[in-house]
């Protein structure tokens, strides 16, 4: 896990990190990325083989602080405006299924969509993983699981306030765009980071408009 | 019952058309269907997709592709990541090709020479060749990335930011991992061209008083001329059309796309953002690029 930082370096704590974008992000930046906490527990596992030196964690370990050394805990996802947390939304990152029209078995498979996604499916699910089920009042469903892990309440709460990355035609040619004006700003410091992203802006509604 | 009777065409006349051995034309068939199937009509069909606006649907689903001219063309020329791409061609070019030539060459006079363990060197430049390009790449991405070993050596020397993510260091480190790819390759045929090379001529060299280097130059480097021709072309052509590096190495053509390659655009804007017709006329300005240098390659190194 953490080994000592040499150089004096500006110190960054990567939140929601993930494999570790944002945190190579920070490194290319000049930043040390001292402490890095993530919710899975295998893209922690991928943040901790990525980043050696930088002390990551996952949900355990940011209940009981980065290895006892930091003091932490979960919020929602700050906005510009300080809104109120109750109406906060965030991005499911939903996992769904779906069962093709020309499948052969349709009753079976529809059968089995229906158990594996059944309210008692969706509480082995929490149990085993601690991932939060699709189903809307997660704290109401599954109280019993929620008073014996209290940690996490906040998620099942914020899992009723989601929205999904938009789909639309050519998006990959959007994400492409706001990539490449956020490695040109944020991360190579190439241009002012407001021009870039107006580009970026001006370009993306000109692939909307097509 | 037939009535009419059979047109029937002479011998001689079957035998003007197709030959003394028809049969040959059996033997080569299987060839010409797969030159046809696999290059010939993409080939063609790319042309064809490069005046349209262009894009893939669902087979049997009638769309409308407007005609759009030489737009893909004019496009590709004014976009500034093209024009990267171009540049990174050259840069590329310029590093590896000379670097390919020097290098296979003078490690295969040492490996025709006679050394100790020469079959395990032989066997040892031939690895990478063969080695899958993911598998090497991975390799390099742990060498060169900012706590690699190569930053280890040297130190405070390292540049910063490390090698891949460097603007200016990206294209030269793709460059060289490619010679170093390629090199077992081009290492062979140069051995097999020193073997052309008569005995007597540096037997007469070293009567004449010339010593290990002046043979090398005098003999050995024109004696291997026709084989440098086939490295040099066969590098070009397989070096502008580099895309595992940018895609793996760079992480998709960083850092800030400073190492995207006109193949690497191809697939961006071709396949990950369904705009086929754009990518076939950058596909195709690329290949009338590397014939103009072949043909320059040929001109320059085909004397005699």
């Amino acid at each position: 896990m953490g080994t000592t930082i040499r150089k004096r370096r500006l110190i960054g704590v990567d939140l929601f990190a993930g494999a570790g974008g944002m945190s190579l992000g920070f490194e290319h930046a000049g930043f040390d990325v001292a402490a890095a906490i993530g919710y899975d527990p295998i893209h922690c596992a991928t943040h901790e083989f990525n980043f050696p030196v930088c002390a990551s964690t996952g949900r355990a370990g940011a209940e009981r602080g980065v290895g006892g050394r930091v003091n932490c805990g979960v919020v929602p996802v700050p906005t510009q405006d300080g809104m109120d947390l109750g109406s906060i939304a965030t991005f499911s990152d939903e996992k769904s299924s779906a069962m093709y029209s020309s499948c052969k078995n349709r009753g079976t498979a529809w059968d089995f969509l229906k158990f594996s996604t059944s309210k008692e499916s969706d509480s082995k699910l929490l149990d085993l993983t601690g991932q939060m089920p699709m189903r809307a009042d997660l704290p109401g469903n599954y109280a019993s699981y929620f008073s014996a892990h209290p940690d996490y309440k906040l998620f099942a709460d914020q899992a009723g306030r989601t929205v999904e990355v938009p789909n639309v035609p050519n998006s990959v040619e959007m994400w492409q765009d706001f990539r490449a004006a956020y490695s040109k700003s944020v991360i190579f410091g190439n241009q002012s980071v407001d021009a870039a992203f107006k580009a970026a802006a001006d370009q993306i509604k000109t692939v909307v408009s097509q | 019952m037939a009535a009419a009777t059979p047109a029937r065409i002479s011998r001689t006349t079957l035998r003007t058309w197709l030959g003394d051995q028809p049969i040959g034309y059996l033997f080569v068939a299987p060839f010409v269907v797969y030159l046809v199937g696999i290059y010939a009509y993409p080939f063609f069909y790319s042309i064809y997709m490069s005046f349209f606006d262009y894009f893939f649907a669902a087979p049997g689903a009638v769309v409308d592709r407007p005609f759009v001219g030489l737009a893909n063309y004019a496009k590709a020329l004014q976009d500034p990541l093209f024009r990267i791409g171009i540049r990174n061609v050259f840069i590329f070019l310029v590093i590896n090709v000379p670097l390919t030539v020097a290098v296979s060459m003078v490690l295969a006079t040492a490996l025709n020479a006679a050394i100790p363990f020469r079959a395990f060197f032989r066997a040892a430049y031939y690895v990478p060749y063969i080695t899958a390009s993911v598998a090497a790449v991975g390799i390099w991405l742990w060498l060169f990335s900012g706590f690699g070993l190569v930053n280890k050596i040297f130190g405070p020397l390292a540049p910063h930011p490390s090698w891949l993510i460097n603007a200016f260091w990206a294209m030269p480190i793709i460059a060289v991992y490619v010679t170093w790819k390629g090199l077992g390759f081009y290492i062979l045929l140069y051995l097999a061209a020193l073997q052309t090379i008569p005995k007597e001529l540096y037997e007469a060299a070293s009567v004449d008083g010339a010593g290990r280097l002046t043979s090398f130059f005098t003999v050995t480097v024109p004696g291997l001329r026709p084989a440098t021709l086939l490295v040099v072309i066969t590098s070009v052509i397989t070096g502008a059309n580099f895309f595992t590096e940018p895609y793996l190495l760079t992480g998709g053509g960083g850092p800030d796309n400073q190492s995207v390659s006109p193949v690497f655009l191809i697939y961006r804007f071709g396949i990950e953002q369904n705009h086929p017709g754009y990518a076939a006329a950058i596909g195709l300005l690329l290949a009338c690029g590397v014939l103009i240098i072949s043909a320059v390659n040929r001109f320059v190194l085909e004397r005699d």
